[in-house]
């Protein structure tokens, strides 16, 4: 198992057993990031912007099943920037994606871990978002209320646009698994929301 | 087989299309990454020992601690022995049979056979030999060594006419009957 702190943060990462017994099991479907992540290991910082650019989608659509949007692009930033100053402790090169993954689901449970006393409303929470915005974000509440492995797949599918083998790849779980999630996940999400669809 | 939430192939799903239209909006904008200028590669932390050595180390231990274990036992087991032998009474020679005693020994160059006199509020003696006659059997020796010293005697009375015949030849006589033999010669 691999461990790294980070200001009180404690990430587990890799092949972890907890993770694969939390989140269904692991594959050994994985991006080949061995390269990108050699050069920034050796001192090569623009390799990370390589790095955020495949994987930012991905660490974005976890954060936002689970924290409010509006908290999610400065976080996205936090986690990479951990990510790069931790990128030495990666035992598996290959494993990148699974590891800023994991970074990434235990920053949000370090964000409501701290709770926030005040909170500033931006300009667009005063006057209220427009419908289409809160009709958005009325499905993403209800989606975040699946369970985690369903609601996290559902919104690398729906919100990030990501297809189950890349979701599979970038995550680190088996397709078959994936598979699994969406389906179950989108047959309780039509439930919640009322509608009739096809059961898949 | 096609499936269109799996990959978007194959027929599409109207609800999974309408909620990726609804939804898409708020997926990631790209945005350049902003790393701070004093941000630098942590190196991961030196593991002194790696998991081979680790393992061999602690082999080497339980070897160590398993040799101690069998060394101390011994040594222990050693001492417990010399203990027990220093507790066990030693066996009774003849001087510490001696010293016990009380009574007085009596010694018989004869039979080399040391008769104990029985101790003071004692109950009967102790034959310390074992293999040699006991008391009522010595007893009956002394009996019968006795008779033969008699029966040497008659003899030396009735050979006393017979000097050269063999009576010195025998030479085992004891001394007093010779000396009575020749006191009875001489009268």
């Amino acid at each position: 198992m691999l461990e790294a702190e980070t200001g009180g943060l404690l990430f587990v990462v890799g092949d972890e057993d907890g993770a694969r017994a939390a989140r269904g099991a692991e594959g050994d479907v994985c991006a080949p990031e061995a390269p990108l992540v050699g050069r920034v290991v050796a001192g090569e910082p623009e390799a990370i912007t390589e790095l955020y650019a495949h994987y930012a989608p991905l660490v974005h659509g976890i954060l936002l099943a689970r924290v409010p949007y509006g908290e999610v692009g400065d976080l996205v930033q936090d986690v990479f920037l951990v990510a790069f100053k931790k990128i030495g402790s990666l035992r598996d090169r290959e494993r990148f994606g699974p590891w800023v993954a994991m970074i990434a689901r235990n920053r949000a449970v370090d964000f409501h871990r701290r709770a926030r006393v005040t909170e500033e409303l931006s300009e667009e929470l005063a006057q209220g978002p427009a419908p289409q915005r809160a009709e958005a974000e009325e499905v993403l509440e209800m989606i975040r209320a699946l369970p985690e492995a369903y609601r996290e797949t559902l919104v690398l599918r729906l919100v990030e646009g990501m297809t189950g083998t890349e979701i599979a790849e970038r995550t680190g779980l088996r397709p078959d698994s994936v598979r699994v999630n969406l389906h179950r996940g989108m047959k309780q999400l039509r439930e919640r929301l009322g509608l009739k669809g096809r059961d898949v | 087989m096609s499936d269109y939430l799996w990959d978007k192939t194959g027929e599409p799903d109207a609800e999974v299309e309408r909620l990726e239209k609804l939804l898409g909006p708020l997926g990631h904008q790209p945005r350049a990454l902003e790393l701070p200028p004093a941000a630098r590669v942590e190196q991961a932390p030196r593991r002194l020992w790696s998991r081979p050595a680790l393992a061999a180390a602690a082999a080497l231990a339980l070897m160590l601690l398993a040799g101690a274990w069998l060394f101390a036992s011994r040594v222990t087991g050693d001492a417990r022995r010399t203990a027990r032998d220093a507790q066990a009474p030693a066996p009774r020679t003849i001087e510490s049979a001696r010293d016990d005693s009380d009574a007085a020994a009596a010694h018989d160059d004869k039979n080399n056979v040391v008769t104990l006199g029985p101790k003071k509020n004692e109950g009967p003696p102790e034959r310390e030999r074992v293999g040699q006659p006991s008391r009522q059997q010595q007893s009956g020796q002394s009996l019968l060594t006795e008779q033969r010293r008699r029966r040497g005697g008659l003899r030396a009375r009735a050979g006393s006419g017979m000097k050269g015949r063999g009576g010195a030849a025998r030479g085992a006589r004891p001394r007093e009957d010779l000396l009575a033999a020749v006191t009875e010669r001489q009268q």
